[in-house]
């Protein structure tokens, strides 16, 4: 039976070195997708990983077992990828937002309708995903990708952008529409 | 609608980091590893080295205190004259036993102390601290 991280994270702790390079095989992955996507073209995806494993492997001592591992790296991972943005002065702000964050259009819409089949048909050409994601503020975008394709839930999301559950489920809202309309 | 994005999502191809990406991470580990045990190493070694330096005077600040202390002109009489102490042995065990320098000896025990435990931590960081990495 595969061993849970927080078992693979004692192991390693009692002494097991190996225990980490299998948790960081585990999860080097989806780190990397998550990466990949959240920042700009001109940004090394390998600098930031690299990084934020070895945050991990430096904080392993400080990492609570009550806590969801995945939920605690893609934290380092964003926050990393932040770091790295700003020192890097890349970071793109969405035109949708105003000075304070908000966007009382955005906000105040209601997103229901299903996504027309043609969209659904149009976006098997997987460039086209890859490129309306780009066009979003990252801000929205680590909303989407974290929910859509790493699978975490809205707290999740929450505690992993240090954000509240309403601020989260708006952004997402948020995203949705913008991505309808570039659609 | 959730699941139509969620179909819209999974049209994303997942991309494969280079193989050699966890490696990179795990050699910076042992890198760092590294630095830190060569720092431990000179700083056990240092310290080591000036207990070393401190165990001579006070090893010979322990001989005199020996020698005044009486206790080896006590320690001389159970050779001497051995026979004649053997009636009255619990009372020279007593006064032997008072005249051995306490204070001298946990002087010079500590400071012994203070150069192995450095010493035999700094012997344990060697392998870490100079293995080679391609």
């Amino acid at each position: 039976m595969e061993k849970t991280d927080s078992e693979l994270i004692a192991e390693y702790l009692s002494g097991d070195e190996k225990s980490f390079e299998i948790l960081m095989n585990r999860h080097i992955s989806r780190v990397y997708n998550f990466v990949y996507r959240l920042v700009p073209k001109n940004i090394d995806v390998d600098d930031i990983v690299s990084e934020t494993f070895f945050k991990v492997w430096k904080n392993l001592k400080k990492f609570r077992a009550e806590e969801k591992f995945t939920t605690w790296l893609f934290t380092i991972a964003r926050n990393t990828a932040y770091d790295t943005m700003r020192k890097k002065s890349a970071l793109t702000f969405s035109n949708f937002d105003t000075d304070d964050g908000k966007n009382f259009i955005t906000d105040t819409l209601t997103d229901t309708e299903p996504l027309p089949p043609e969209i659904l048909e149009q976006a098997e050409n997987k460039k086209i995903v890859e490129n309306l994601l780009k066009k979003i503020s990252p801000d929205y975008r680590e909303v989407l990708l974290l929910h859509y394709i790493n699978e975490f839930t809205f707290e999740e999301i929450g505690k992993i952008l240090n954000k509240p559950l309403d601020t989260v489920k708006s952004q997402h809202r948020r995203a949705i529409i913008i991505l309808r309309k570039m659609l | 609608m959730n699941d139509d994005f969620q179909t819209l999502f999974n049209t994303l191809e997942p991309i494969t980091p280079a193989k050699k990406l966890s490696l990179r991470v795990l050699l910076r580990i042992r890198r760092y590893e590294q630095r830190v045990a060569r720092v431990k190493f000179v700083l056990l070694s240092t310290s080591s080295f000036i207990s070393g330096i401190a165990l001579v005077p006070v090893v010979s600040y322990a001989v005199s205190g020996f020698a005044s202390s009486g206790f080896y002109e006590y320690l001389s009489l159970l050779y001497l004259d051995g026979m004649a102490i053997l009636p009255y042995w619990k009372e020279f065990a007593l006064t032997l036993a008072e005249a051995v320098p306490l204070f001298e000896i946990s002087l010079v025990l500590a400071v012994m102390y203070a150069l192995l435990e450095p010493l035999k931590l700094a012997i344990k960081n060697i392998p870490t601290a100079f293995y080679k990495y391609n």
